[in-house]
């Protein structure tokens, strides 16, 4: 009986490893096709030798899906405001097919147009609004102490990058003058709101869920908010429901 | 004892099961007509698995297809055995002005005992009538150069139309290493322009070495295609390929575009020793006016390096060079 048993064992024991190998890829083609029945979502993905060229090729192709998409639901032509923010929701599966890398990216309808849905793309949250509306209507009473900060503000000059940076007044403009000021090599970086640096001099724009950019603001390293266009101190709890995007220029870019 | 044959009797059924392909196509409304394209998708998928461990050739006398996807798929079959290692698949299906197209399948070449110097993994495209037929199978683009377009400003052109041109690009390449000479005839419009170039190494009588001349040809379609088929039918084998592309949509005629492509182009004797070799661009100006039936009116060709001083060194010709959309005027009938 042992002598049957061991060429068994050794066979079953021969078997477990690949079935083993295949488990994590097997899940990740079960996630895929899970999300590809799914009518919730939009999805593109790539198999291609190099895993970041498939990974950056499979967004690519997604963003081209959802500006695709949306024309077809007709959701208005500023897709590509729809477009950054939904790349905040992008969510990669990396698997592989034999030596090639297999990317795929999806992001949930839902997740795109943030107008009129749930939490949508809100970054800043307002845990204690209750509190903030009162300070509110105290600091509305101190009507002195105010105009004696409108005048401090108001010797405030901003450069010429500050001045377009104030300037900006839709989502849809971010992208464009990120880009603009890479290639100025102005840039030193930037990012959405929920990675914004707790040190030195950076630069809100903070949009609205139409896609219009609520305030223009400079956060200086002591975390004071200074509103580009108003000239006036800001506090980041003003634009509950808003999401924002922070810039840092380049030292000595200030003119 | 028995328990452990009896794990083993589940691990082998579950070992043939992982051989049978399950095949979800979506978006389609019809159920029957979706059920009809998964069958189709999931015996022609099994059917080349086992033509692959059997080592023979690919039956498909059972999908009752037309003869042109016959065809394609014995050629393709002939040029690059090929077969699908995903156990289970979902394709969406997109709807065409005839039916529906599944994209992104995923196939692995695999030539039967031999070496295969090309890239192994490939995606094929279906084209399906409205009955859920198999209309027509081919090859996309090689992922490089598709992420090349589709990254690139192509304005106002969607995901779909891309799609397109790079389809059509590739349909043209495996022509020629098909020697697919009804395609070919089709694609090239009646009044296509092709220029055709060759590059000529000069000396003097003492032997100094002069610098290259390029000798361009202009041809008509008939004459194009018919030196082309005689170099077809006396080599062995063709084989294009192309390494980069770019792609222009016209300012104005918004279905033409211009395609430049990087090409190496090798011919092979029936013996199987290599012919012929060059590598230069290819110009294609193609016009999706017709999205079913895209036409080339105009073909060129220019080596991409020759020897331009004399010096015996090849070197590259400048972009600004390289014949684009630019170059020709479309008349407006």
């Amino acid at each position: 009986m042992r002598t049957l048993c061991l060429p068994l064992i050794a066979l079953l024991l021969s078997l477990m490893p690949a079935s083993l190998m295949a488990q994590t890829p097997a899940d990740a083609a079960k996630e895929i096709n899970r999300i590809k029945l799914s009518k919730d979502y939009l999805y593109a993905e790539t198999t291609m030798r190099d895993e970041a060229e498939a990974l950056s090729g499979a967004q690519a192709i997604l963003e081209m899906t959802i500006s695709d998409w949306m024309a077809s639901q007709k959701k208005g032509s500023n897709a590509d405001a729809f477009i950054i923010q939904a790349k905040q929701h992008f969510t990669p599966i990396k698997t592989k097919r034999g030596e090639y890398h297999r990317a795929f990216v999806y992001v949930k309808k839902n997740d795109i147009i943030p107008v009129g849905v749930g939490s949508g793309t809100m970054v800043i949250e307002n845990r204690n609004s209750q509190a903030v509306a009162d300070e509110v209507t105290d600091n509305a009473n101190e009507g002195t102490e105010v105009s004696s900060v409108e005048v401090l503000k108001a010797a405030v000059t901003l450069t010429s990058q500050e001045k377009e940076l104030a300037a900006i007044r839709l989502f849809s403009e971010v992208e464009g003058k990120v880009k603009a000021l890479q290639d100025a090599d102005l840039l030193e970086s930037y990012g959405k709101y929920k990675t914004l640096p707790q040190a030195g001099r950076c630069y809100l724009l903070v949009y609205d869920r139409q896609g219009n950019i609520a305030a223009n603001l400079r956060r200086e390293a002591d975390g004071t908010l200074l509103n580009l266009n108003t000239m006036q101190d800001d506090n980041i709890e003003n634009y509950k429901g808003c999401g924002a995007i922070w810039l840092q220029l380049k030292a000595g870019n200030k003119e | 004892m028995k328990k452990i044959f009896l794990f083993i009797t589940l691990l082998s059924s579950l070992s043939v099961k992982a051989d049978h392909i399950k095949v979800m196509v979506t978006d389609v409304d019809d159920p029957n007509i979706q059920a009809a394209m998964e069958a189709t998708i999931t015996v022609l998928l099994d059917e080349a698995n086992a033509a692959q461990a059997a080592g023979r050739e690919l039956d498909c006398s059972h999908l009752h297809l037309a003869d042109g996807v016959s065809t394609s798929l014995s050629m393709l079959w002939e040029n690059t055995p090929f077969m699908c290692e995903d156990t289970e698949l979902v394709l969406r299906a997109l709807t065409t002005s005839t039916g529906w197209q599944v994209r992104n399948i995923p196939l692995m070449m695999r030539p039967i005992g031999g070496n295969f110097n090309e890239r192994e993994y490939h995606e094929a495209v279906l084209d399906f009538d409205r009955k859920g037929h198999i209309e027509s199978l081919h090859l996309t683009i090689d992922q490089q150069l598709y992420m090349q377009v589709i990254k690139s400003n192509l304005e106002m052109t969607d995901l779909r139309r891309r799609q397109l041109i790079l389809d059509y690009v590739e349909r043209f390449r495996t022509a020629y290493n098909e020697k697919n000479k009804n395609f070919l005839e089709d694609i090239f419009s009646d009044d296509a322009l092709i220029i055709t170039g060759k590059v000529v190494t000069q000396r003097t009588k003492d032997g100094i070495k002069l610098p290259d001349k390029i000798i361009y040809k202009k041809q008509g379609k008939r004459e194009y295609l018919n030196s082309l088929f005689a170099i077809f039918d006396n080599n062995g084998r063709i084989n294009v390929s192309f390494d980069e592309i770019e792609v222009m949509r016209h300012p104005t005629r918004s279905d033409f575009y211009g395609v430049t492509l990087h090409q190496g182009y090798s011919s092979f004797k029936k013996n199987g020793a290599q012919g012929y070799h060059d590598d230069g661009y290819v110009f294609l100006l193609w016009d999706f006016q017709n999205e079913q039936h895209p036409q080339i009116h105009v073909r060129t060709w220019q080596p991409d390096a020759f020897d331009q001083t004399g010096s015996g060194q090849k070197t590259r010709i400048p972009k600004d060079q390289v014949l684009s959309l630019a170059d020709f005027d479309i008349d407006d009938d």
